[in-house]
């Protein structure tokens, strides 16, 4: 199925949701005293392993799979300025999919959020529900964390909607599948996961948060001359984190090309080291590589980024819209360090 | 909406986000009410605004080239980053300060840039600008906008005009447009047309050239001759002297000659060639009568009365309006030069007599034949006497920059050439910078007017057409090639958006 054909798939409710906060005709309810527990997929990612790497087992790959559909998606946030009473924010989220070397991608958004105190609560349970099914949410995080929930969201609803769209194909996402051993997401991932398993897709979250060092201190964990391959670090991993963090999927070290960077992989643990390898050949089979990062993935990220130009857009339509004035420009000039990196400091004040 | 970005001198910057549709040679009016006063500017340049980050969304676009996809942007916000990025910088020049209502030429007032109200200036009020509604004008053509433009009568009356521009941009026509219009309004004409391109104007079969009576071609040595007796030992001499190089020992010879014949009544041709054939001293001789050849050569003079005319016989055709074109187009570089120079020396003559009180005078690419030391002439001398010339050319560094410093109207069609571009910056009636880059421009029968018909406001006009035949008669080998070339449309597929980029909105 052509991605374009998916424009039926649409997160109805984070647009209106959106606009109510924007209109403050949103109910509000204030429940700050509610379960602290937070929900979080980022711990998962943001792991620093060292490792020795002649004790660790490498499986050599081939790149001679069958190609098949491989479709990434990352989603992106942006804190487009404080008011008075909270935060203005947008998110985005692109799917980008290749298929026989053609490559389409459909992208949501932006939408664009008011975070108050006032509304945050509301905000969260309402998207937990209508996105994720979550009825006990739990209590909404701190304002300041709101916007990267927002994004954690609509990422989440993507991810799902296409493992629900599509079968046999390779799902790319940003990420881990690990997570606080007390999040309310691991019910939801493992959900999720097994979703994709009864349709036969495969997910393959690969993070540029872990930080990979081998035990002698060397920059890179596999040396180019075994690429393409993985490095099993599945027990380092549990053996480092298994006491706060819950592993849904089996860790590896991938260096699929010769490159500068070998990325963490994590592949759903319930699938066979022998369907692993064929999987990870068939994404060789199917998608480009850049820098060892798939090109699914990446141009998924490119595409959601926000960039300065359209923070100022962005700001521009608020204002026109909404009736909100930036009273202190953002320095967006900072934010141009790399070009698809980094959001910078884009918060402006908005006077309403 | 625009604001003032940035003032620096003479040159203003105004930010346009969304993009206003304003094109080089448009007038924007900076208006500070607070302090009842304004800058009246002219962009003369426009790019796009320095965004922060603009590089990263053309990399991101280049990066996602041939990549094909729908964006869900049901909040419609794409059109706000279009604007941010299209957003739009405008070099300004100041060309004039309003206080309270009128023209102040003090620019040094800086406007307030929270408080400054920033508009484009509609075709309407540029022409209150640069016209006069108490005045007679000539209807000139039309601003960009189809605004009809004219300008005043009396911004060409007694002055110094230059029409340039590269060839085939339309110099030509605006000049027998001048013409025209001139004679129309009773206009006494002289044009040196030295590549028969004015003829046509005088062509009665013409259809609409209700002026064609009014213009005379005149064929030197041909439709048009005199005596030598007309023409005088005055003007001889001058002729002998400037055009001929004539050194001043044989000079004196022929005053000599020249008084006796005249004395005698037999100042004709074959008489003072036979004069000079009987001069004893051989160096002398040979100097008098390789001139005389030159002016036998000429076929300008006539013994034979019958065929004779004069200048005045012709000016006496024009006294309601009339144009004298001197066909210079079939002649010697030396006979072009013999008959301007008999033309010019006569004319100043006539005009110190008060024969007539003035004259336009038309020269098309007058380096072909006016000598160096006579151009200062006349712009100085001979224009307070009554002669107005309009220089036609394609070569502007063929004018002396002193003579671009007398102009007071500047007609500039096209130039791409930086030499010529760099010549015509020199005229002091606007900044370098305005003539460079909008010259550059300008497209075919469109041109930068300068000076005092427009009130020293430059403005791009599209010059109107002519009902008369202004085409020159150039000869063709192919004659199919003759013919006008007509843009044809291009081939280019210009609804793909393959490679291009851009990604593909719903």
């Amino acid at each position: 199925m052509e991605l374009a054909g998916l424009t039926h798939m649409f997160p109805t409710e984070f647009l209106d949701l959106g606009r109510s906060s924007l209109e403050e005709t949103a109910s509000i309810i204030s429940r700050l005293d509610m379960d602290k527990a937070e929900w979080s997929d980022e711990v998962g990612d943001s792991l620093s392993l060292s490792l020795r790497a002649s004790e660790a087992r490498l499986i050599k790959l081939s790149p001679v799979g069958r190609s098949v559909p491989v479709i990434g998606i990352d989603t992106t946030n942006i804190e487009l300025g404080r008011t008075g009473r909270g935060i203005v924010c947008a998110v985005r989220g692109t799917v980008v999919k290749v298929e026989e070397g053609n490559y389409e991608y459909i992208r949501h958004g932006p939408f664009i959020f008011h975070i108050t105190n006032g509304n945050k609560q509301i905000l969260y349970e309402n998207l937990m529900e209508s996105f994720l099914g979550m009825h006990e949410s739990g209590a909404s995080p701190p304002l300041e964390k709101m916007t990267e929930r927002i994004r954690s969201v609509l990422e989440r609803w993507l991810q799902r909607q296409i493992s629900l769209t599509y079968r046999g194909a390779l799902i790319i996402w940003d990420g881990s599948l690990a997570a606080p051993r007390t999040s309310r997401s691991l019910s939801l991932m493992s959900r999720m996961l097994r979703e994709a398993r009864d349709r036969n897709n495969t997910i393959l979250a690969f993070s540029k948060k872990t930080t990979l060092a081998v035990w002698n201190g060397g920059h890179d964990l596999v040396d180019n001359r075994f690429a393409p391959s993985l490095l099993d670090i599945d027990e380092d991993a549990r053996l480092s984190y298994g006491g706060q963090l819950c592993f849904l999927g089996h860790v590896y070290a991938a260096k699929l090309t010769p490159s500068n960077f070998t990325f963490r992989l994590d592949v759903d643990r319930s699938t066979p080291t022998s369907k692993v390898v064929e999987d990870v050949q068939k994404l060789l089979a199917s998608d480009s590589l850049r820098e060892n990062y798939p090109e699914t993935l990446c141009l998924a990220h490119v595409l959601s980024k926000f960039s300065p130009a359209e923070i100022i857009g962005l700001h521009r339509f608020i204002g026109k819209t909404y009736g909100f004035q930036v009273h202190q420009y953002p320095d967006v000039r900072g934010s141009i360090f790399g070009p698809f990196e980094g959001n910078g400091p884009a918060r402006g004040v908005f006077l309403h | 909406m625009m604001q003032i970005l940035k003032l620096d001198g003479n040159t203003v910057d105004i930010i346009a986000c969304p993009p206003e549709d304003i094109r080089k040679g448009d007038y924007i009016l900076l208006n500070d009410a607070a302090a009842n006063a304004g800058l009246i500017v002219q962009a003369v340049n426009a790019g796009y605004a320095n965004i922060p980050g603009i590089l990263e969304d053309l990399l991101r676009e280049t990066s996602t080239e041939n990549l094909e996809g729908v964006d869900m942007d049901l909040l419609g916000t794409q059109s706000y980053v279009d604007a941010i990025k299209n957003a739009k910088v405008f070099s300004c020049k100041i060309r004039r300060a309003v206080v309270d209502g009128y023209l102040n030429d003090d620019q040094s007032w800086t406007p307030n840039r929270s408080t400054t109200f920033v508009r484009k200036l509609p075709e309407e009020e540029v022409l209150g600008l640069i016209e006069s509604r108490l005045e007679e004008a000539i209807p000139l053509g039309s601003f960009r906008g189809g605004t009809p433009v004219s300008i005043p009568l009396s911004g060409l009356d007694g002055k110094l005009t230059i029409v340039t521009g590269k060839k085939g941009t339309g110099k030509s026509h605006l000049s027998k447009l001048l013409l025209l219009s001139l004679l129309e309004r009773g206009g006494i004409c002289i044009v040196f047309d030295v590549n028969g391109e004015y003829v046509g104007l005088g062509d009665k079969s013409s259809n609409g050239n209700s002026l064609a009576e009014k213009v005379h071609v005149l064929y030197p040595g041909e439709n048009f001759r005199t005596t030598l007796a007309y023409m005088g030992l005055r003007v001889f001499l001058s002729i002998a002297s400037s055009v001929l190089d004539l050194p001043p020992n044989s000079a004196w010879e022929i005053r000599r000659i020249w008084s006796a014949l005249s004395e005698n009544n037999a100042l004709t041709l074959k008489k003072l060639g036979e004069a000079m054939n009987a001069v004893s001293n051989s160096y002398i001789r040979e100097a008098l009568l390789r001139r005389y050849e030159s002016l036998v050569a000429s076929n300008l003079f006539t013994d034979d009365l019958r065929e004779a005319s004069t200048i005045e016989d012709w000016l006496n055709k024009c006294m309601d309006g009339g144009a004298l074109i001197f066909n210079l187009r079939n002649l010697g570089a030396g006979i072009r030069q013999i008959v301007v120079e008999f033309i010019l020396v006569k004319l100043r003559h006539l005009l110190e007599d008060w024969f007539v009180p003035a004259v336009f005078l038309f020269a098309e690419e007058a380096h072909l034949y006016l000598k160096e030391t006579y151009w200062e002439d006349l712009v100085t001398r001979m224009r307070h006497l009554g002669i107005f010339p309009t220089f036609i050319t394609n070569q502007p560094d063929s004018i002396n920059e002193s003579i671009y410093r007398q102009a007071d109207n500047i007609f500039l069609f096209n130039f791409t050439n930086e030499n010529d571009l760099e010549a015509v910056s020199k005229a002091t009636m606007t900044d370098a910078h305005t003539v460079t880059i909008i010259a550059r421009e300008l497209p075919p029968r469109h041109c930068l007017v300068l000076g005092k018909v427009v009130n020293d406001f430059p403005v791009i006009v599209r010059v109107r057409e002519l009902q008369a035949k202004t085409m020159g008669e150039t000869r063709f080998f192919f004659p199919s090639t003759a013919k006008t070339r007509r843009p044809e449309k291009l081939s280019l597929n210009f609804n793909s958006t393959a490679g291009s980029g851009r990604l593909v909105p719903t």
